[in-house]
């Protein structure tokens, strides 16, 4: 965590080459991996006194969230830092007319590394643009368990986790420049996240679709 | 710059995090179930099949839930701080350890949850079961400190019972009861106590072990020993001549056998006994079940001779000098003079010096002891002053030895001749010897000499005689009669000229030699009479018939006094010595 301050202050400390920089807001769908995280839950779903539980969210893809900052060192290549946010979760559930079980688990995932894109100039108004991040995760994980017999006895057990990981991400991206200054994006990429490599239990990894704006001055 | 990154951190990201962005879950399932009925049975038995159970030792006891179809969740055991507990089995075991610091019943818990089968959360997690519960009494029992009271006492029959106290509780102890290994069977019941009563048991220390097993294995033995003397015998004068005979009375009831004289479960009874008869009496003990021909089993043998004192003397008596004079072998050769009382002696049976056979006159003037074939002859200061050789000992046989006043002394010799030695002053002669009529001997027959020497008197077969032999050369036939008419005879000691008869049934005292009848005394029914002796001291006669002694005042032919006994012996002073013992009838003859 250090080194990554460290590397964005020498970042942060470079001459600007020209007089852009460019902010970037790019939400978009992500899909996640999450081998590990569903087999555990697969695991408990069965291994709960051979109660039936089902499996009713199982890590689905959702909305993330990425910003970046970036310096034009000329007029086609852009560096920076990008910050993004993930989030995905699984439910195991069961329930009858003498208790319910229920076990919720939330994943977050917070990315903060180095944006760095080549722009190709199509025309006076659309840019193609290829996009590398690479940066640090980190990941939480929020399980509440429940259990309830009804009119007997009931308890609830909550369990906070973290991990660390770092991420790979190449995008591309084409942008339609709106007024002087103001771009909409639209990219897709694959987000590479080393937990895979660690068999670590949270895995990021997985497709990036993203629509954004951009602000250049 | 620096604003455009601190914008970017501060503003940017946080916006993020505040938009609600993070994935919501969503989504339930449900699952539809019927709900149980409200109860099931279900039962749960133990392998000790009582309600209340006594354990003494570790006790491994098994158990089993009956479901009825449904599956058993768990077991729960519990007793004091002790719980077990069996998921999942509908059976099992547990071992029942006592803590014997318990006291009192205590409970044994046993709850079984049989699940549902409904399969709900509730079921799945054991929390919608059917429950069951029994509870059991359960009590410690210290075997170990327990007091089985294995003892004895005499029972209201008189039988020795054993007894012991079984904890009825535990009903696996058993008890048996034996007496040097053979078994006593028990008699009764009552309560936790068995008895065994043992009819054979008549006295003495007898070992009883009682082996207590339990479940048939040998756990402990008591032994005990109770020791009822056997009895003794006593025996009480109740006067001359009867007694009252007892022996120990005892809390054991036996059958008695005292010769063949007394029979049955008495403890006394009164006997006629003969004064001077010393006698065995036995007497046999047996079971209170006695049946003829048994043996007994212990026997109490004892000798008694009713009243007087051991006084085996060779004596004789003088009533001119009123003395007795004794031959003892603590004084041999010499001869003493005793005391009136006439103490007690006992001749020593061996060892001892030997002892003369004794004569005396009555005027104590000159005394006659016989030993080994050698007469002699002591004067009245009993200073010896004659030995006269009869015979080799072992070669003659005296009878009827007899001592005059006037230095005769007689005897019949060796079947043949009756002898007369002269131990007196007179030198005229030394000896006369004649022949009576030796194929008128018998057995008992009598001879008599008369007090002063000078008549012979003949009791035999046939005949009776009277000789003369007053010139101490010829004897001459003065009287003969039938001997039938004369049972027995005694030449009277203090009349010269008197012969006592005893007849049957009467004594009469006839003058002599012509034999006229003087007096008489009738004593009907007694039978033949023998004359025994004249206590020359008070001129008491003494007689006997078969079952009686009697004594007849000569002066007036007077019965003074009659007893049971029938011995004969000899009377001086009013002493009665018979069977060696000495009775004093003073008392009697007052």
């Amino acid at each position: 965590m250090k080194k990554t301050l460290l590397a964005l202050f020498v970042l942060m400390s470079i001459p600007i080459h020209a007089q852009s920089i460019r902010i970037t807001y790019d939400p978009g769908f992500g899909t996640y991996s999450m081998a590990n995280m569903r087999a555990i839950q697969d695991y408990t779903s069965k291994h709960i006194n051979g109660l039936p539980i089902q499996k009713v969210v199982q890590f689905p893809g959702y909305i993330n969230h990425s910003a970046s900052v970036g310096f034009y060192l000329d007029k086609n290549i852009l560096i920076g830092i990008n910050a993004a946010y993930v989030t995905t979760g699984g439910r195991n559930h069961l329930s009858d007319y003498s208790g319910e079980y229920k076990m919720d688990m939330i994943l977050n995932g917070y990315q903060l590394g180095i944006d760095s894109e080549y722009i190709f100039n199509l025309s006076k108004k659309v840019d193609f643009n290829a996009n590398f991040k690479v940066g640090y995760i980190r990941s939480t994980l929020d399980v509440n368990e429940f259990l309830s017999v009804y009119n007997v006895d009931s308890k609830n057990s909550k369990e906070h986790l973290s991990q660390d990981s770092f991420f790979l991400e190449p995008n591309v991206s084409l942008s339609y420049n709106i007024i002087r200054g103001i771009e909409a994006r639209l990219g897709i990429g694959y987000n590479l996240d080393t937990s895979v490599f660690d068999n670590k239990m949270i895995d990021w990894s997985g497709l990036r679709t993203k629509i954004g704006v951009s602000y250049s001055f | 710059m620096n604003r455009i990154i601190k914008l970017f951190f501060y503003i940017l990201v946080p916006t993020f995090f505040f938009m609600g962005c993070q994935f919501e879950l969503s989504g339930d399932f449900f699952r539809e179930l019927s709900k149980p009925a409200a109860s099931h049975k279900g039962e749960i038995t133990l392998s000790l099949d009582q309600d209340s159970i006594i354990i003494y030792e570790p006790t491994k006891v098994n158990y089993s839930v009956n479901s009825f179809g449904l599956k058993c969740n768990a077991i729960e055991i519990e007793y004091l701080k002790t719980k077990v507990t069996n998921d999942f089995e509908s059976s099992g075991s547990f071992m029942l350890t006592p803590d014997f610091s318990v006291n009192g019943w205590i409970d044994l818990k046993a709850t079984f949850y049989l699940s549902s089968g409904s399969g709900s959360i509730a079921e799945k997690l054991k929390a919608e079961n059917y429950v069951g519960t029994k509870t059991w009494k359960v009590k410690f029992f210290n075997l170990n400190a327990f007091d089985f009271k294995f003892q004895y006492h005499v029972n209201k029959d008189g039988i020795l019972e054993l007894f012991w106290v079984k904890p009825s509780c535990i009903s696996s102890v058993e008890g048996k009861v034996t007496r040097y290994g053979n078994e006593v069977l028990q008699s009764k019941i009552s309560g936790d106590t068995l008895f065994y009563a043992d009819d054979s048991y008549c006295g003495d220390m007898q070992m009883y072990n009682l082996s207590i097993t339990v479940k048939n294995q040998a756990y402990k033995g008591f032994s005990l020993s109770p020791n009822y003397p056997y009895p003794e015998l006593k025996f009480k004068s109740l006067g001359l001549d009867s007694c009252l005979i007892s022996w120990t009375p005892s809390p054991i009831k036996r059958y008695y056998k005292l010769n063949e004289l007394y029979a049955g479960f008495g403890n006394s009874f009164k006997y006629k006994c003969t004064p001077g008869d010393l006698k065995a009496y036995d007497l046999y003990i047996y079971p209170p079940n006695y049946k003829p021909g048994q043996f007994s089993t212990y026997n109490v043998w004892t000798f008694y001779q009713n009243g007087g004192i051991k006084a085996d003397y060779r004596f004789t008596y003088s009533y001119l000098k009123d003395r007795f004079v004794l031959s003892m072998g603590k004084d041999y050769p010499n001869i003493t003079v005793s005391d009136n009382n006439i103490p007690a002696y006992d001749n020593p049976a061996n060892g001892g010096k030997p002892e003369y056979q004794l004569y005396g006159n009555n005027q104590g003037t000159q005394y006659v002891g016989l030993g080994y074939g050698v007469l002699y002859v002591f004067d009245k200061d009993l200073n010896k002053t004659k030995e006269i050789t009869l015979g080799v000992p072992g070669q003659f046989w005296f009878y009827i030895m007899q001592l005059t006043d006037n230095g005769c002394f007689a005897y019949y010799d060796n079947f043949k001749e009756y002898v007369v030695n002269n131990v007196g002053s007179d030198p005229s002669w030394q000896q006369f010897r004649f022949k009576p009529n030796n194929e008128d001997y018998q057995m008992g027959f009598m001879t008599q000499i008369s007090v002063m020497g000078d008549h012979f008197y003949w009791l035999g077969k046939n005949y009776f005689y009277i000789y003369d032999i007053s010139d101490h050369k010829n004897a001459k036939i003065v009287y003969s009669a039938p001997s039938s008419k004369v049972g027995s005879i005694l030449a009277n000691p203090l009349n010269n000229d008197e012969l006592i008869v005893g007849q049957d049934s009467k004594i009469e005292v006839y003058s002599s030699p012509d034999f006229k009848l003087k007096k008489q005394i009738s004593l009907p029914g007694v039978g033949k009479i023998y004359i025994e002796n004249v206590d020359t001291y008070d001129n008491y006669l003494l007689a006997s018939s078969t079952n009686y002694s009697h004594i007849i005042n000569l002066e007036n032919m007077k019965e003074v006094l009659r007893f049971g006994s029938g011995l004969g012996g000899v009377m001086y002073r009013k002493q009665l010595f018979v069977n060696s013992y000495k009775i004093d009838l003073t008392p009697y003859l007052k």
